[in-house]
């Protein structure tokens, strides 16, 4: 079920909703109950078999962590149990995401034929995936010391929000909002949630699918694209993805506040980040802290207590050494930043996204360390930063949208100019760049540098979890007024009309 | 503004914004409807004035393009719409034949692939409002029977059940319009509408799609593997010459021609057994006719597009020929070529 779709918005939400005020009215289990029950109603919309897939990964996962929290000082056992509970976890999202791939792979070369029909991959499979993942870390690390009870474990998993497309959330950030709260229904909470909601729902139904329609044809015939179209290929896939997202996004935190709960912010201004360290600071923020905290960190901790045992220096004289960079921040970045493009799926172009992304934050990392001098606060040399930095993104998201390898030099080798120079796509249906579509990119570059972020407007109603930094137009700011009430009330009209034409959220293949 | 009275203030502004959308969409479909729109129009105003001729002309989108009404000797209108299927045909026939003055003679055309797959059957016919609920709850019946359900209940993207659907169109319900709001500017496609709404009640019922000087682009026949009839476009179409059949109405069937790239591509058992096909239903149909070759070709300088509509001279050309054959066989000589008007030995 899309959060943009009739079904959704006229028919589960408002149901979901009203069960969950009478739910509340009985008691907190009730409501939490309530929630479960049409979370997973939510899942099995699409395919009802995947629902046992999800109700035995939560299941299994809950056991393990239960088992490790039991196993108390035996550490032996406690690793035994992680181990367990990492391969299974592993071994689903394998088994549905990469071993068709990976055999596919092997038989192309010659090297293993195994027939493998290639499955149906279960929606959002990697994100309860990584989301249980971090729980029984945190198990076997001690960050827990209680399980918690099996009805809010379950619903941390599969709230409907974040299920199929996050963000992906820490259970420290959302089963105490279950614990303490009296599941009432707050009129406040669902005039900030439905607000950040409509902006979501405009951000993907009036931004992120009108400015796809030269991304397939483009995409499709990367060999046919000349200067000009192969820029407005990229530029309009880079946006496409970015409104699609953290559209998706907002509309899955506002689906939370409507409920009286809060979720990390998951986007915050990306494409207006001085740096790639900054841009992953910013994109899809929730997936970098995973992977920091679960992947990198105990990494470099590792690295680093190894090279400390070892006699070698740890501290930023000895990271300004080639070995020292090498071990401390380039093999542990690779590594994370490789697995992050693998995470969203099996093809070549994701590795290779992944790694060029590894190599960018190398770059960056190194002249962090090496260069002469504090960065110029000069507006100049900042919107230099800005667009150096975004070119490296699109040069990256070039490799995330496009089919296979060869596809992805194409379309590059046409930005470059090296395919000549035309104005014309070689679909019909994308038509020839006018001034129209000029001034619709621009709008939209418009947006993406200088408007308030949607947490910015929303930002003195404390729309999310962490902090968030005011941003420009104060007078941008919601209140519920009767202007902001208009205004909305409008929006909502355009952003539920849109449904009709619009299709699926990207992030949702992943 | 408390947050009671600011959701009550946001919930009024996006009902009464709502509402007057849908009163536009729901008025003004000519403001903003695509450019076929009006050509669909056209024939339902035909239709409703009951303003139909001696001679009708039933079919897909090349009997829209390929017979013009106005170069015929008799009085005739070309209900064929772009899309269309035995369902549309049948639906267009049973509106006509309620009129007090029925033709004298049917003249139905469709090609091949369009007794294999739906085409533009949800975006077109219901949208456009040539189809109502009342057909298809029909179609639903039909589909029922017929254990096909590939118009009534296909999965299309809005993911809405089919008879909810139909309602919905034909309720102009917002969502499903407003794509071609945004597409035709809100009310931009208003004049040039209007113009091709007046151009096609004058041509009585003819448009033209491309009008370029020729095409050699393989259409969809040439890409048949093999020629299987939908099962429920075969029961409308026995359907048709059924009420045909008991109202004592004549009817012939005429291909239209397709390029000749077109007819080098076919398959010779794709057209044999379109030719069976079509030959079984004049065996059963004594007032049933097949005319001329099922698949005739003609030069691909006649052709305006890539899906095989002549364009101006080729749609003259073929109107001429037509004209001599329909007034041969109001006169009872069928020994006239209907494509070319040629005689035949």
């Amino acid at each position: 079920m899309l959060f943009n779709s009739y079904i959704f918005v006229g028919v589960f939400l408002p149901l979901a909703f009203a069960g969950f005020c009478l739910a509340g009215r009985i008691g907190p289990r009730a409501a939490a109950g309530w929630l479960l029950a049409a979370s997973l109603a939510f899942y099995g919309w699409w395919n009802p078999g995947f629902l046992l897939l999800l109700l035995a990964s939560i299941a299994v996962n809950y056991t393990i962590a239960g088992l490790i929290l039991r196993a108390g000082a035996r550490p032996r056992l406690r690793d035994a149990l992680l181990t367990a509970g990492i391969a299974g976890n592993l071994g689903a999202l394998a088994w549905y995401k990469y071993l068709a791939a990976v055999l596919g792979f092997l038989r192309l070369h010659g090297i293993a034929d195994v027939a493998f029909a290639d499955p149906i991959l279960p929606l959002g499979i990697s994100f309860f995936t990584f989301t249980q993942l971090g729980y029984l870390l945190d198990c076997r690390h001690g960050a827990l010391r209680d399980r918690h009870s099996l009805l809010h474990y379950a619903l941390f998993v599969a709230f409907f929000p974040h299920l199929i497309a996050g963000p992906i959330l820490h259970h420290r950030e959302l089963i105490p909002q279950f614990e303490r709260r009296a599941w009432r229904v707050d009129p406040q909470d669902i005039a900030v949630g439905s607000t950040i909601f409509l902006i979501g729902l405009l951000k993907k139904t009036l931004l992120a699918d009108p400015i796809s329609a030269p991304v397939a044809p483009g995409f499709a015939h990367p060999e046919l694209l000349s200067l000009f179209p192969a820029w407005r290929v990229a530029l309009s896939y880079s946006l496409q993805l970015y409104f699609d997202f953290s559209g998706y996004s907002d509309m899955a935190i506002g689906l939370a506040r409507l409920f009286g709960l809060r979720f990390p912010v998951n986007f915050n201004a990306p494409y207006r980040s001085e740096s790639v360290i900054e841009y992953w600071q910013r994109w899809h923020m929730t997936l970098t802290r995973w992977l920091m905290l679960y992947l990198y960190n105990p990494l470099a901790l590792g690295i680093t207590r190894r090279r400390a045992a070892r006699g070698l220096g740890t501290g930023i004289e000895a990271r300004r050494t080639l070995r020292g960079f090498i071990e401390m921040i380039a093999v542990p970045t690779v590594i994370t930043i490789g697995l992050a493009g693998v995470w969203h799926g099996s093809a070549l172009t994701f590795a290779a996204f992944g790694l060029l992304h590894a190599a960018y934050l190398c770059v960056n990392h190194a002249w962090r360390l090496w260069r002469p001098g504090p960065p110029s606060a000069a507006r100049r040399a900042r919107v230099g930063r800005v667009l150096l930095t975004y070119g490296c993104v699109l040069a990256g998201s070039v490799l995330f949208r496009a089919a296979d390898l060869s596809g992805a030099m194409q379309l590059l080798a046409g930005m470059l100019g090296l395919h000549g120079v035309a104005v014309a796509l070689p679909d019909a249906r994308a038509a020839t760049w006018g001034a129209l579509d000029t001034l619709w990119l621009a709008g939209l570059y418009a947006l993406v540098w200088f408007a308030p972020t949607t947490q910015q407007i929303m930002r003195a109603h404390a729309p999310a979890l962490g902090r968030v930094i005011a941003g420009p137009f104060p007078r941008l700011q919601w209140q519920p007024t009767l202007g902001w009430a208009v205004v909305l009330g409008c929006a909502a009209v355009l952003g539920l009309l849109s449904i009709g034409g619009t299709g699926e959220f990207l992030y949702f293949q992943f | 503004m408390s947050p009671r009275r600011y959701l009550a203030a946001l919930g009024v502004a996006a009902i009464m914004g709502f509402a007057l959308v849908w009163a536009w969409i729901a008025a003004m479909p000519m403001a903003y409807l695509d450019p076929e729109y009006p050509a669909w129009r056209a024939k339902l105003e035909l239709l409703r004035r009951c303003d139909l001729g001696d001679v009708l002309v039933v079919g897909d989108s090349r009997a829209a393009v390929d017979v013009m009404p106005a170069l015929l000797p008799v009085r005739a209108t070309n209900l064929a719409v772009g899309g269309g299927e035995a369902i549309e045909a049948y639906a267009a026939l049973s509106r006509a034949l309620a009129c007090p003055v029925p033709p004298r003679r049917v003249v139905i055309s469709v090609d091949a692939a369009h007794f294999t797959q739906p085409d533009l059957f949800w975006e077109r016919s219901v949208r456009f409002g040539f189809l109502g609920v009342a057909d298809l709850g029909e179609l639903g019946q039909i589909a029922r029977q017929t254990g096909d359900a590939s118009f009534a209940a296909p999965q299309l993207s809005d993911g809405l059940p089919a008879a909810l659907r139909a309602r919905l169109y034909a309720w102009r319900f917002p969502p499903l319009f407003f794509n071609s709001l945004m597409r035709g500017g809100v009310g931009l496609r208003w004049w040039r509408n209007r113009e091709t709404y007046a151009a096609v009640l004058e041509a009585r019922g003819q448009y033209f799609f491309g009008k370029d000087a020729g095409s050699s682009t393989v259409a969809v026949e040439g890409h048949m593997r093999a020629f299987r009839p939908l099962p429920v476009l075969d029961r409308y179409f026995d359907r048709m010459l059924a009420l045909l059949a008991a109202r004592g109405i004549q009817a012939d069937f005429i291909a239209m021609p397709m390029n000749r790239t077109t007819r080098e591509a076919v398959r010779p058992a794709v057209r044999d057994s379109f030719s069976r096909y079509l030959a079984g239903y004049a065996e059963r149909y004594p007032g049933f006719h097949v005319l001329g070759p099922v698949m005739p070709d003609w030069p691909d300088r006649y052709f305006g597009d890539a899906f095989s509509h002549l364009n101006p001279p080729g749609a003259a050309r073929l109107s001429a020929g037509f004209g001599r054959c329909l007034r041969a066989r109001l006169a009872g000589n069928a020994a006239i070529d209907c494509v070319t008007g040629d005689l035949v030995d």
